[in-house]
């Protein structure tokens, strides 16, 4: 068997002139999965009898024109794959079979991605650091005695550890970004609207959005590129039916104007602060203007979005009721079987997050919390909307740390809540950002810079991370890939 | 917020047992008092939010505007009853089976 090719953009056009096959890509990612996930526990489910089913089909095509043509892709196990079982990391769905697929799996497959594995995830996408999960906590690839971020962490940590070039992930209030973050890929949070939600396990419907992880600018594109637009079935979606980032990809950044607020660097430790003050010498030295922002309800945002996305998901997963899928435990009444399955499935955090939303929906204290949560939120976008009046895009840190030790944070809630400062503001205004890897701090541990743009303005974060990609070192990516 | 007056919330038990009857939630004694610690202090956390002046300013409730589109509205098939009604953890036929609701 041939050795894998690194990157989508490559393999697939190998695998289009025929010089390399699918089936081969395909059981190359099963393998490496094999391999490496009882260390990293990075993925739920492997789809071997599909996956090497349609690869086989995408061998033997006569039409061979897919932006991912043949290349094994991993989702996070809240999308829907029709015939595969999706859990959404919790308990609740254990044994559940989707009979559809999520609208962005059928565009994957449309492209000739082909779907081998349902990566793990913290409990209905509800954490930052993927310790959450009813199937274990994920380790961090270039450390194992780390988080790899969350909740898409099993997504982040299949692409760094190379188990596949491209994985799908969902942000709610920082889960592409901050696994991105902290296992060194690129991970991007396209506006809210731009790729539908149909078939996705909802969380907080007015903040939850699909996007891409992948160890390349262009990778990261080319994903992109096939999931985004409208969707009939998602009446959120934007309407621009097509979208094509990749063939307008370009590293030259001369003259866009870089919003920074200092205070939000100042904050992170000094490891990250070296390396993003390093990348933002290196935008200057492209030709770009960095110009200081104010975003004056940073400091809010996480109560905001606490108190939103609570309130969402406590109607959300009312849905899990034990009647129509799912777990069911005994009840002598209808009320009684309901709470007995939903005591019983859910973890602690999931369970958490329903009674706080419960509560600040509920009669006497909606205007008190909800309410004024929403009235922030308008402040929060109106923030952003004045700082895209002085730049075209505004970088800074997309946590305060790089990854931190397993269980370090995991018996505080409020602490770990904390950790999501950067970004939530930004699923609260339904904004694009991308995670960039810009470089690896003295402990060994990589660091991502945080790229924030314009509605529907996905392009410039992808030429300005590309410039970033082409400019900086490459990493010796020596954590993760063992064996 | 530093010059804002801080009341102490503290969510008491019989309010966590109230709101997970609400959620339709079993806890156990020991989550009760668990959930009323960590509650109790995230929405002390959220007292902050009350310096912030909103007077006059409109709720946000999703970011973007929705696209304009609506669905035609002709039947469209969809999937066998049967697949739907396989889902569920204790079915009888295309059935699903409940306690008495009514008694």
């Amino acid at each position: 068997m041939q050795k894998i090719k690194n990157h989508a953009e490559e393999l697939a056009s190998q695998i289009r002139d025929g010089s390399f096959k699918a089936v081969d890509a395909v059981e190359s990612s099963l393998d490496k999965i094999q391999k490496k996930n009882s260390a990293l526990n990075a993925i739920i489910s492997t789809l071997n009898e599909r996956a090497l089913d349609r690869a086989q089909q995408i061998d033997k095509a006569t039409t061979r024109n897919g932006k991912l043509f043949g290349v094994p892709v991993v989702v996070k196990d809240n999308f829907c794959v029709e015939g595969s079982q999706t859990t959404a990391g919790s308990k609740i769905l254990k044994g559940f079979v989707s009979n559809y697929s999520a609208t962005v799996i059928e565009r994957l497959e449309a492209q000739g991605a082909v779907v081998i594995a349902k990566a793990n995830m913290d409990e209905f996408a509800m954490g930052s650091s993927n310790e959450n999960s009813a199937y274990g906590a994920v380790k961090n690839p270039w450390n194992e005695a780390c988080v790899p971020g969350g909740s898409s962490g099993g997504s982040a940590a299949a692409v760094a550890s190379e188990m596949a070039p491209i994985a799908l992930g969902t942000d709610t209030g920082g889960s592409i970004r901050l696994p991105a973050h902290y296992c060194g890929v690129y991970g991007l949070k396209p506006t809210y609207g731009r790729v539908s939600r149909y078939g996705i396990v909802a969380f907080a419907s007015s903040l939850d959005q699909a996007g891409p992880m992948a160890r390349s600018v262009r990778d990261l594109s080319l994903a992109y590129d096939s999931v985004a637009g409208f969707d009939h079935k998602d009446s959120t979606t934007y309407t621009e039916t097509a979208v094509d980032t990749y063939s307008k990809l370009t590293s030259n950044i001369k003259g866009k104007r870089i919003g920074v607020v200092t205070s939000h660097i100042e904050n992170v430790d000094q490891n990250n602060k070296e390396l993003i003050t390093k990348a933002i010498d290196t935008l200057k030295s492209l030709g770009a203007t960095v110009v200081e922002i104010d975003l004056p309800y940073t400091e809010n945002s996480i109560s905001v979005y606490y108190m939103i996305a609570t309130s969402e998901a406590s109607s959300n997963l009312a849905r899990y009721d034990g009647i129509r899928y799912g777990v069911r435990a005994e009840g002598a009444t209808l009320d009684e079987l309901y709470e007995n399955s939903r005591g019983l499935g859910f973890g602690p955090e999931v369970k958490r997050r329903i009674m706080l939303g419960t509560y600040a929906l509920s009669s006497g204290y909606y205007d008190a919390y909800y309410k004024k949560a929403c009235q922030v939120r308008r402040l929060i976008k109106n923030g952003f909307q004045a700082a895209f009046e002085k730049c075209d895009l505004i970088v800074g840190p997309v946590a305060t740390s790089s990854a931190f030790k397993l269980t370090e944070r995991s018996q505080d809630p409020l602490k770990m809540y904390l950790n999501d400062i950067y970004t939530t503001s930004i699923n609260l205004a339904g904004l694009p950002a991308l995670s960039a890897p810009i470089g690896i701090q003295k402990d060994g541990l990589p660091v991502g810079l945080h790229l924030i743009a314009k509605a529907y303005d996905e392009q410039v974060l992808l030429n300005v991370a590309l410039s970033l990609e082409e400019a900086l070192p490459g990493f010796e990516r020596t954590a993760g890939v063992r064996g | 917020m530093k010059n804002s007056k801080r009341r102490i919330l503290v969510i008491s038990s019989e309010t966590v047992k109230h709101v997970a009857k609400l959620a339709r939630l079993k806890v156990s004694d020991n989550e009760v008092n668990e959930y009323s610690k960590q509650l109790s202090r995230v929405l002390e956390h959220f007292e902050s939010l009350k310096a912030v002046n909103t007077e006059g300013v409109e709720p946000l409730v999703t970011p973007n505007p929705a696209s304009e589109y609506r669905r035609v509205d002709e039947v469209v098939p969809s999937k066998e009853a049967n697949t739907w009604i396989s889902h569920s953890p204790d079915k009888i036929g295309n059935l699903v089976k409940v306690p008495t609701v009514v008694g």
